[in-house]
């Protein structure tokens, strides 16, 4: 009967550190975390952790609507399915994992320019400063983008 | 127990699941509007080396070029008279890789190789003339390697350096070239990006593209209407294009290209031991106006077609390589050759660049 008290007890407290993240509390803040310009400053993309991994949404385009008025969408998507989808709000970073140094791998980004997928890798040079390698395989065949840190003003 | 460490794992498959992709695509319920307002965190910026919309840069290309019936009339060389010869095709394979070796964001160096043949199929008929024999046997062929670095200064400036190696001449793929026969090309640049739709240049260029050495201006230019729909790419004197995007994947160009070099003949010269002048080259210039339609075939696959005149404006033998500067007096050529005109078509296939 203890053996089972003890048990529930530990799976509980686990339960409660997975589920609100608290167990996660004394690691550092990643400085990969933040809204950051692309290098074109069409857009800003706000990096963010889930589970060990992370990712980026498209959370500001300077152009956000079509001439028309209407909210720009994910039109250059090659599954036709998800070509409605807004492209506020849109997941176009995913899977990296972080390998010290500032250097995040084994990721991917998504162009919606022209709907192509990439393999990515990401490199803080300074703490506002994020150079985004996306390259096709192997690294020598890709091109380096440099985004760079924002603030928000209001929170 | 069992039942107990299988819990434990449920939950934390449970937590992993939470934290996939696929969970995450849907938009969150956000006022976006808050990551308008926005102050840059003070950092140095720097220009990159493309403008919006321009055509995706080609990391390997192969390519089949292929040129229709004209004629070449061989001038006088020694004791051999002028002799003119029906070509019936001009054909051969080209290819380069350019790989970006160093890409960050204070500078940019890009190496690369390159390979272009010229094969001449001539019409019927015994030719006595030492060109038509070694354009017969052996065609035209050039190896070049080049290096090119592109240096921002800060968000406006930058400068571009290129240099290129080339061996040219009636190469076979036997044939080793010697280093001392390189021809050696260079250029400098300095720049200024306007805005992210509008960069150009000027500067200078050490370059054989007109078939012989010239010191030559050189402009850079390449522009994207704000509707993203047109463009210019340019870098005269080398080569000009308008540019109609018709979706990100399909691309329309309208433009020129000069194109040529200086041809060492050395197997020429072999072949023929009665020829006084053993230091022989083809100084060999095109200018091909054309119209080129790019398109993605897969992804980052895309197929280059073209099609255009050929003006062969310089096709003579001359002696050794040197620089004939135009404001020295008159050099005569070895040889005044006189290549006709002709319509070329070119199918490539191209991996591009993110």
């Amino acid at each position: 009967m203890m053996k089972t008290y003890t048990f529930v007890s530990i799976f509980l407290f686990c339960s409660f550190l997975l589920l609100t993240g608290k167990a996660g509390e004394n690691i550092p803040e990643s400085k990969i975390l933040g809204v950051w310009e692309v290098g074109s400053g069409k857009a800003r993309v706000k990096i963010f952790q889930y589970g060990q991994k992370f990712g980026g949404r498209i959370v500001w385009l300077k152009e956000p609507k079509y001439p028309d008025g209407t909210p720009k969408i994910d039109k250059n998507n090659p599954d036709e399915t998800k070509r409605q989808v807004p492209l506020l709000g849109f997941m176009n970073m995913t899977g990296f994992v972080e390998k010290g140094s500032g250097k995040y791998e084994e990721g991917t980004i998504y162009d919606p320019e022209n709907g192509s997928t990439y393999n990515c890798t990401v490199e803080l040079v300074d703490d506002n400063t994020l150079e985004v390698r996306g390259f096709i395989g192997v690294s020598l065949f890709g091109r380096t983008d440099t985004w760079k840190r924002v603030l928000l003003k209001n929170k | 127990m069992r039942i107990q460490t299988a819990i434990v794992c449920l939950l934390l498959l449970a937590k992993g699941a939470l934290a996939q992709p696929d969970s995450l695509l849907i938009p969150p319920e956000e006022d976006f509007s808050k990551y308008a307002d926005v102050v840059e965190a003070p950092t140095k910026r720097y220009c990159t080396s493309k403008v919006l919309g321009i055509s995706p840069s080609r990391l390997i290309t192969l390519a089949y070029d292929f040129q229709g019936s004209n004629s070449l009339n061989a001038g006088a060389l020694e004791q051999f008279s002028s002799e003119k010869a029906a070509i019936t095709n001009n054909h051969g394979m080209r290819f380069s890789a350019n790989f970006p070796v160093i890409s960050n964001v204070r500078w940019l160096l890009n190496l690369g190789i390159n390979y272009l043949e010229n094969k001449y199929t001539f019409g019927g008929g015994a030719r006595q003339h030492p060109l038509h024999q070694s354009l017969m046997q052996n065609g035209l062929r050039s190896y070049g390697f080049n290096a090119t670095v592109f240096k921002p200064f800060n968000e406006k400036y930058f400068s571009i350096i290129q240099g290129m190696a080339e061996f040219n001449g009636d190469l076979s793929l036997k044939d080793v070239p010697s280093l001392t026969q390189a021809k050696i090309s260079a250029s400098f640049i300095l720049g200024r990006k306007y805005h992210d739709r509008l960069m150009a240049g000027i500067g200078l260029s050490r370059a054989y593209r007109g078939g012989e050495l010239i010191y030559v201006p050189v402009v850079l230019y390449n522009y994207t209407s704000p509707g993203k729909k047109w463009g210019i790419e340019a870098l005269l004197p080398v080569r000009a294009h308008f540019r109609y995007t018709v979706n990100a994947r399909n691309m329309l160009f309208a433009g020129f290209e000069l194109e040529g070099s200086s041809y060492r003949l050395n197997n020429l010269v072999q072949a023929h031991p009665g020829l006084i002048n053993r230091n022989i080259e083809l100084r060999r210039a095109e200018l091909r106006p054309r119209v080129m339609y790019d398109f993605s075939l897969y992804k980052f696959i895309w197929i280059s077609l073209q099609a255009g005149y050929r003006i062969n404006f310089r096709y003579q033998l001359d002696e050794g390589d040197f620089y004939r500067s135009s404001f020295g007096k008159e050099i005569p050529y070895l040889s005044e050759n006189k290549l006709s005109n002709t319509w070329y078509g070119q199918i490539s296939i191209n991996l591009v660049s993110p």
